[in-house]
Formats: C-alpha cells, sequence, structure tokens
C-alpha cells in the first residue's frame, strides 16, 4: 500500500503538467500504473534489497531458493488480502489527487500480471505459479475470510469482466494507460 | 545576524499539519484528530514496528527507484479518526509528503492476516515459514 502511494509521488500523478482530459479512465490508468510501479519497487525490496535481510530474519530462512518461495508466497497473499478488503469494503485507499479506482478484480488482474513480468525478466524467478493452481489457492483462502454477504456482487463483476461488455472499458483503459507512459495521445 | 536554519522533524511537521486541517475541518481531515505517537509505544508494538519499517524501506529509495525524478521527503505515519475509518491518504505539505494510514484499517488489514494464518497453519508451517510462529507470519503478511 505504501508502495502504491509512494508511486503516485514518483510517476508525477500529483503534477499540474500531467495531461487532465481522459476523465475516468485516465484516473483509472493512472491507479494502475501506481499498482506496477508500486509492485515493481516492493519485489526489487524484498528479493534484492534490505527486505531480504529483515524477511530471512523474520522468518528464520536462511536458505536462498526457500526464502524467495516464502518471499513470493507472503507477497502474493499479501496483495490478494489487501485487494480483497477493498473489494469487500473494509478499507478504501485514496489520495488527494480523488482518482477513481479500477474494479477489484482488474487491479488483481493487472497486479498479478505485473508480479509475474517482475519475477520473469528481473528476478529470474520461476513462474510456474501462474499456471499450477496456486493463484486459486491463495484467492480461496484469502476470499473465505469474508463473509458472503459481502463477496455477493464479486461474481457478478468477475463475469462482467470476462464478457465482451467489458471490452470497451478495457480498451479504453489500455489507452490511457499508454498515454500515461508514452506521453502520446 | 545570526540565524538558525532548523529542520522540523517530520512527525511534528506532520501532526502541525494534520491539526490545521482538522481544525478547519478541511474535508476528509475533519475525522483524523492527529497522528498516533508510535515513539511512546513498547518498542515491539506493532504499530511502531510497522511506521519504523515504512520509513525505512522509503529511505532505503535510491534515484534508480525514483527514475531520477526528485522526490521530496516522504514520511509514513499511522493518524488516529474519529470513527472506523479504515483509509490511506497521500498529502504534501511544507515541501514534504506524508503517507498516512487509519488506525483501524491497520487494525483490520491485521486482524485479516491473523484469521488467514490461523486458517492455514498447515499451509503455512509446510510452505512458508516452518520455524516461524503464526505472529511473525500474519505481522510479515501485514507489513508487505
Amino acid at each position: 500500500m505504501t508502495a502504491h502511494e509512494y508511486s503516485h509521488l514518483v510517476r508525477g500523478h500529483w503534477d499540474d503538467a500531467q495531461p487532465l482530459e481522459g476523465g475516468e479512465s485516465l484516473s483509472q490508468a493512472q491507479e494502475r500504473d501506481a499498482d506496477g510501479y508500486g509492485i515493481y519497487h516492493d519485489l526489487a525490496y524484498f528479493f534484492q534489497g534490505r527486505g531480504r535481510l529483515i524477511t530471512s530474519q523474520w522468518l528464520k530462512i536462511s536458505y536462498d531458493k526457500a526464502l524467495e518461495n516464502s518471499i513470493l508466497d507472503c507477497y502474493l497473499l499479501s496483495m490478494m488480502l489487501q485487494f480483497c478488503a477493498r473489494w469487500a469494503g473494509k478499507a478504501q485507499v485514496a489520495w488527494d489527487g480523488g482518482a477513481e479506482h479500477p474494479p477489484q478484480p482488474v487491479r488483481i488482474e493487472y497486479s498479478i500480471l505485473f508480479v509475474e513480468m517482475w519475477c520473469r525478466e528481473v528476478g529470474k524467478i520461476s513462474t510456474s505459479w501462474m499456471t499450477d493452481g496456486t493463484l486459486n489457492g491463495y484467492f480461496d483462502a484469502v476470499a473465505s475470510l469474508f463473509p458472503s454477504a459481502a463477496r455477493s456482487s464479486w461474481n457478478l463483476q468477475m463475469s462482467w469482466l470476462r464478457g465482451t461488455e467489458s471490452e470497451q472499458y478495457r480498451s479504453q483503459i489500455r489507452r490511457s494507460l499508454d498515454r500515461l507512459r508514452t506521453g502520446k495521445a | 545576524m545570526l540565524s538558525f536554519d532548523f529542520m522540523v522533524p517530520p512527525e511534528i511537521a506532520l501532526e502541525r499539519v494534520l491539526q490545521e486541517k482538522h481544525a478547519r475541518k478541511e474535508g476528509m481531515y475533519k475525522c483524523i484528530t492527529g497522528r498516533v505517537a508510535v515513539e511512546n509505544l513498547a518498542p515491539n508494538h506493532v504499530y511502531r514496528w510497522l511506521v519504523d519499517w515504512m520509513n525505512q524501506q522509503l529511505s532505503d529509495i535510491g534515484v534508480n527507484s525514483t527514475g531520477g525524478r526528485l522526490l521530496p521527503p516522504i514520511h509514513f505515519d499511522l493518524v488516529q479518526v474519529l470513527s472506523d475509518i479504515k483509509n490511506a491518504h497521500v498529502l504534501e505539505a511544507d515541501g514534504s509528503a506524508f503517507i498516512v494510514v487509519t488506525q483501524p484499517m491497520v487494525d483490520e488489514m491485521l486482524r485479516l492476516s491473523h484469521s488467514l494464518v490461523q486458517r492455514n497453519q498447515v499451509f503455512m508451517r509446510l510452505q512458508i515459514a516452518p520455524a516461524a510462529n503464526s505472529h511473525e507470519i500474519a505481522q510479515l503478511i501485514l507489513f508487505m
């Protein structure tokens, strides 16, 4: 969460120079941009920075491979916990820019992709967890913490996001994200 | 003429900004009454650990992480709120940036982290950390 908020500052989402047109889709793209940048920052800290030593001491693991597996497991669980808490209305995150947040399942989906991309391109860590059922297991474990009433709208929202009706929304967000990164309209 | 250029500690600067905004009933700050004085808590208190951990992480940020962008000093802190508001904010004041999280938010996330670890004790013991206790794993999940 801290890395996400920090990323808004680094990426200049507060700057007057940022293009203001684009409305909600730009705001949502900024949120997703901050998610991605924050994940890269976090993973570098835990796998390659001082966070690795602290985690090693805390979890009492000295063997490198085991430590990396545990860091990744804890990170994925923590990420899902934070998004699901917001999804269930248990928490909110806002910044003074007043940005609109993308739907939580979209943030979960993209955040997983950012983690996978970091593991593959930067950390040189196996990404078999993407396809071996690990993620479903983690999501189920986290989702079960919330009462079914709080999750009542989740299936509906996920169905919409998987359907063709959400394609316009998705392409709008993709365009805004590209614009944010390249500065081109 | 002799002049002194004192650096105001970020905790004091934040408290001052929060008090001013609260007194003016400015937006969300009408519910934020001030920071949690973590320095008065026991060194191993989870709030104090969290604030120290986050500030250490922020202080480790090098120029590579910012893409060369010059950032103001960033300080992380916990804030007290009048009701059960669970959220996080970023605010800029006096040349610094502050990332603040409400105390109920930390309590809720800590409760959820503990529940997750408690309900999956075998998995946590076998897969995550055989030698660590549940409390340590839950706090790590919170701090990530």
